[in-house]
This record gives C-alpha cells, structure tokens and sequence, in this order.
C-alpha cells in the first residue's frame, strides 16, 4: 500500500512515518503542502493522510485542487482545531474521513484500514479472498476453512505489502512495475525483477494457480484457487 | 403598546405618551377658551341692556312731572312705546311720595322691591328672567325710586346656544387635530419604528447590520449598535482564528507526545502518563470549544442549516457504514444562532450516537414558533440515569474506552445554555438508547 503522508510538524511527521512503515505500508511524506500536492497528482498512492493546517497551502486547497482532478485515492484529513465547521469543509471537499489531533495510533489505522477497504468496494471489517483472511495487524495469513482454521502463517514485510494488495484487488491484473509503485515507497531501491521474486515466493506459500501470470501483461490474484488451494495443501 | 422589560420595568411608548399629553393640552385649552368667550359675550351684552336701561331711566326722569298734592303723571309722549305693550320685556316702576306709576307692560304684576342697585336674574311676569337696574332719587324733599327692568331670558339662551356652538367646534376641531397630531406623530416616528422592525429582523439573523435612514438624533444611537454588532463579529472572529491557532500550536506537541510515550518501556510510567497527556487534552478542547461558542448574538444565522445537516449525516454514515442515520427536518428551517455552534453541537451528538449505537440513528430538528426542538436518540445501550447530572459537567466521560462521549455532551450542553436553552437526556422511548433532547429558543 502506497501512502501519502502531508503533515507539516517534522517530529509528528517523522513518528507517524516510522510507525505506518512498521504496519506495512510503504510511505512517503512531506512537510509542505506544494510538495504533497504534486505528489499526490504523479505518484499512484492507495491512500492519503493531509493535514489541513498547512503553513504554505491550506490542505483544503489541496483537496480540492486533487478532487477537481479527478483524484479519487481515498484521504483521510488531519486536523487540530477540532472544529465541526472545518470537518464538514473538509468533507465537502472531497475528505473521506477525518481525525483530530492528539489521536491514538491505533485509531489512526483502524481508520486507514477501513478506508482501504471501502476504496477496494469490501464491506467487511477484514480483508478475505475465498478461504484465506489477512490479517492485518499482525501481518499474518490464516486460512478459515474447517481444517486448518487458526494456523497463521508468518509473511514478511514485502510479501505481505504485495499479498495485501493483491487480494485488495483480486482479478485486477497488475504489471510488475505497477506492483512495484504500490508495495516500495519512493526511496527505496527498485529492482526490475523483485516483484518476480515475491511472487514466486507467495506462490510457494499459498499454491501455484494462487497468483497467475498473463504474458505480456502482468499477474492476478485468482481468487477461485483460494479456495481450491485446502485441497491442495 | 407597553412592554414588560426583563426586570420588569414598564416600558412606555414615546407614541402614546405625545398623543396623550397633546390631547389633554389641547382639551384644556378649547375648555377654557369656550368658557372665557361664553362669559364675555354674556358679560358684553348686559351691558348693552345695561346701559340701555339707564338710558331709559333718564328718559322716565325727564318724562315725570309732580306738583304735590296732585298725583305725579308721566307724559305718555315721552315714555318709549316698547313699554306700552303687555309683556314686552321692558318694564318700569317709580315709587314717589307713597305713589306707584307702573308701566303698562307690567298690567297688573309689581317688579319685585330690591335693594340692589343692580340685580339679575329676578323673577318677572309671564316666567321671564329679568335684570333690573334701581336708583333713588330725592324729588321735592320726597324719596323717589325708579325701577326699570328687561327680560334677559332669550339673550340668557342666546349665550348658551352660543357657548354649546363654541364648544361643539372646540370638540370638532380637537378630533381634527388630533387626528393630524397622530399622522405627524406617526410620521415623526417612523424611523424609530422602521429600526425597531430592523432589530427584531438583526434579532432573528436575517439582517446583520441597521441600515434604515434615521433622524440626527438617534442616528448616533443606530451607528453605536452598528459599531458594536461590527466589533463582536470581529472579535468573535478574531478569538476563533486564534483559538484554532492555538489549538492547532497544543495539540500536534501533545500527538507528538502521545507517540514518544508509545514507545516508552515501562508500562506504569506510560499508563500514568498517557494518563495526565489524555487530562491535559481534554482540557484544551473542552475550554476551546467553550471559548468558540459564539452564544446569542444580535445577526446570527445558520444560513442553510438542512444542507450542513445532510452532510453531516453522509460523513457519519461514511465514518461509520453500518449505521443507519435517519433525518427529521422541518421544511422552512431558518435558525438564529450562529452556523459553527451549531455544527458543534450537531457534530458532537451525532459522532457519539454513531459510537455507540448499535444500527440506528435518529435526528429531528423541528421548528416551532418561538424554539427550535432538537432530538437526536440511538439504539445503543445508553447511559445510566445517575449519570446524567454528572455527564453535563464539563470533561466527564461515561466510558473511557470510547473517546470523546462525555466531553462532547458538556460542550453541547455549554453551547445549549450559552443560547439560553435547555438540554435533557433520557433513555429513547422508541429506539432504548440515549435520547438528548434540546430546546432553542427563537426570536
């Protein structure tokens, strides 16, 4: 998961950053509005976190600039006034939810996660595809068929990036560059064939017909060997 | 029109006070007036008759001839003929040494023996009012005392038709310009009633500053409010402006703390301080909740309060999906009270019933004449009711494992009393949740 973090406090900016790195989510972040505007137009992000209390570009501005764009990534707003007016302005141009400052981390993810979710069309409270649940949180697998219910499977952080994107999205074929754009953020170091890699890796983990490769075009989840793969395993 | 002012005092109207005193100055007058020219036309002709009946004494004087013994004769020739007819009006009566000569007016009645050298309103013949005049005289050594008398009655009836005449035009003319004091006065006043009608419309938000034409003598009045209407917005706006500064200057340290305490290694220190962190931010925005809340200004008004609310509810239902929001608004909603308040107060109860409801929300915003009823319930498990009284007070929570529940109701609750109203919670009839109900009042 691409993030996108706009929050003009360095120390602020920097601790959120560490710790939505720790959950999984490849971040990248900026302490000006100008900047994070930009951003937000080139980079293809799966979700933003804007502050609205920008010095030099009030984050409203910039909402409406990406809204008008279209912009359609999901964003979530920060603010420290705590005023209602501010969040139905917020709201009304274009927020898909809001949190007030001084927050708890676990709300903050709680609400990114959910956001996620909804972008993706899934309305339930965790991510599923055919028998296997992701779980977020721990950064786990688990299969919740009969047989082998509660036996999480360890990911690392790249596989779960990649594995939680993909189920986000199953069916949806990605290239290996667009796979890349979603799962590293901007500074890390991009190797044409490390998506290869992972692939192989997960589908070593969940079965073969898991992840398919269509030539020339990319991979897909396929949802239906999820639930063939109990038998498999 | 009188007015109970708030501490009871009787307001008066400057309108009925100026036709008031102007009608009992100008009833005075025309009383007086009728009266003084009544009496002096009266006065005035009794002494023509006056006069006249000296006149016609000297005339008698003239015409009496008396040698003693024979009887004293008048000379017929020389009495005027007006007392020659039987009850004329005129008449006359020398007594002269033990003698009566009467005029022949009189037939066979006496004038009345008076001393007065002058006196009205005797009795005469034939029921007529007379004004006699008498003087002594001494003839031959003999006393002599000639009488002469006219009847008064008609000039009498004359002078009170007259006076009822005088006094029926004093009335008419009083209606009349009455009638024309009232216009002028109305006139006059016009423009303080076209600014009475303007702060009764600044009252209710839909103007938002007195802009009617006024007389130079309460312009200074009008500009004054103008001025202080200009300046509360001002300040309101500048203490808002502030207010987020600051806000938003306390709280990222104290999110920025929050996550340094996070990492903290030992978990009672962190207990504790995450703690006093929660105290000091709730706290901050407790008191700037409170200091935002603009309360009952003069030119207040939420200008498009279904449009906010409608939002609000969509947010709600985006923040929280499973929950159904449903929305009970009078149609013609306009709202004295300023917008960012009551987005607070809407906001606030609205998040919390979201929190905590399990699948239901209920809003109802129903305009009466002079308040607005707000009522928002949830199918959530409610508070228990010996909670409520402690719940209002400012940053008392019900539940710590759900932020923000008691905080919000006192914030409310300030903002409510803050616009004089009232705020009551109780247990949802319909829905067993919590159920807050509010009353605003409206001008």
């Amino acid at each position: 998961m691409r993030l996108l973090l706009i929050e003009d406090d360095p120390v602020l900016c920097r601790e959120l950053e560490q710790q939505l790195r720790q959950q999984g989510f490849a971040v990248d972040s900026t302490h000006k509005g100008v900047d994070g505007a930009f951003m937000g137009e080139t980079e293809p992000y799966d979700i933003i976190i804007l502050d609205l209390g920008l010095p030099d570009l009030p984050g409203l501005n910039i909402l409406k600039r990406w809204r008008s764009k279209p912009l359609t990534t999901p964003v979530l707003v920060l603010t420290a006034r705590g005023a209602w007016h501010e969040k139905v302005e917020g709201f009304r141009s274009g927020a898909d939810d809001y949190l007030t400052k001084p927050f708890h981390f676990e709300e903050l993810l709680v609400r990114l996660q959910a956001l996620i979710r909804r972008a993706s069309g899934l309305s339930s409270a965790s991510v599923v595809v055919g028998d296997l649940e992701l779980n977020e949180e721990t950064q786990t697998v688990s299969w919740i068929s009969d047989r082998q219910q509660g036996e999480n499977m360890e990911l690392t952080g790249v596989e779960f990036r990649l594995l939680r994107y993909m189920m986000l999205h199953p069916k949806h074929v990605f290239s290996a560059s667009q796979l890349v754009e979603h799962v590293y953020d901007y500074n890390d170091e991009k190797e044409s064939n490390v998506i290869e890699v992972y692939i192989s890796r997960l589908r070593k983990k969940f079965g073969k017909d898991v992840i398919c490769t269509r030539r020339g075009q990319g991979y897909f989840l396929n949802p239906d060997a999820l639930t063939q793969a109990v038998d498999d395993a | 029109m009188t007015h109970k002012f708030k501490g009871g005092v009787q307001l008066y109207s400057l309108k009925k006070r100026l036709i008031i005193s102007l009608a009992a100055s100008l009833a005075l007058f025309f009383l007086i007036q009728t009266l003084i020219i009544g009496n002096e036309v009266r006065a005035l002709s009794e002494q023509n008759i006056h006069s006249r009946l000296e006149h016609d004494q000297k005339e008698l004087l003239a015409a009496l001839s008396w040698a003693p013994p024979a009887e004293p004769v008048l000379d017929p020739a020389r009495i005027p003929g007006i007392y020659q007819r039987p009850f004329s009006g005129h008449y006359f009566q020398i007594s002269i040494g033990g003698y009566q000569l009467r005029s022949r007016s009189l037939w066979d009645e006496q004038l009345l023996p008076v001393r007065e050298k002058i006196s009205d309103d005797i009795p005469g013949p034939a029921h007529q009012r007379l004004l006699m005049i008498s003087q002594d005289f001494v003839i031959l050594n003999h006393p002599a005392q000639i009488r002469i008398a006219e009847d008064v009655s008609g000039i009498r009836s004359n002078t009170a038709s007259f006076q009822k005449s005088l006094l029926l035009f004093a009335a008419v003319g009083l209606m009349l310009l009455l009638i024309l004091q009232g216009t002028i006065i109305r006139y006059g006043l016009a423009p303080l009633q076209r600014i009475r009608d303007q702060l009764r419309q600044l009252e209710k938000g839909e103007i938002e500053q007195v802009t009617t034409p006024a007389p130079s003598e309460i312009m200074p009045l009008v500009e004054e409010i103008n001025q202080l209407l200009q300046l509360l917005r001002n300040r309101l706006m500048r203490s808002r402006h502030a207010l987020g500064d600051l806000a938003h200057a306390m709280k990222t340290p104290i999110a920025i703390m929050g996550q340094i305490i996070e990492r903290h290694p030992e978990p009672e220190d962190k207990a504790l301080m995450k703690q006093q962190l929660q105290y000091v931010e709730q706290r901050i925005h407790g008191e700037l909740a409170r200091a935002r809340t603009a309360g009952r200004t003069p030119g207040g008004y939420w200008s498009d309060p279904q449009r906010d609310i409608h939002d609000l509810t969509q947010m709600m239902m985006q923040i929280f999906p499973h929950i159904k929001f449903s929305l009970r608004l009078s149609d013609d909603l306009n709202i004295a009270a300023d917008r960012e308040d009551m987005l607070e107060v809407f906001g606030n109860l609205l998040e919390n019933a979201g929190k905590w409801a399990r699948s239901q929300v209920e809003c109802s915003l129903i305009k009466k004449s002079h308040a607005l009823m707000i009522c928002i319930e949830d199918d959530g498990p409610g508070i228990d009711e010996s909670q409520f009284k402690s719940l209002l007070l400012r940053g008392n929570r019900a539940d710590e494992s759900k932020p923000g529940h008691g905080l919000g109701l006192a914030i409310v609750h300030d903002i409510i009393v803050a616009y004089e109203g009232e705020l009551e919670l109780a247990r949802s009839k319909t829905l067993q949740g919590l159920k807050v109900s509010m009353i605003l009042p409206q001008p």
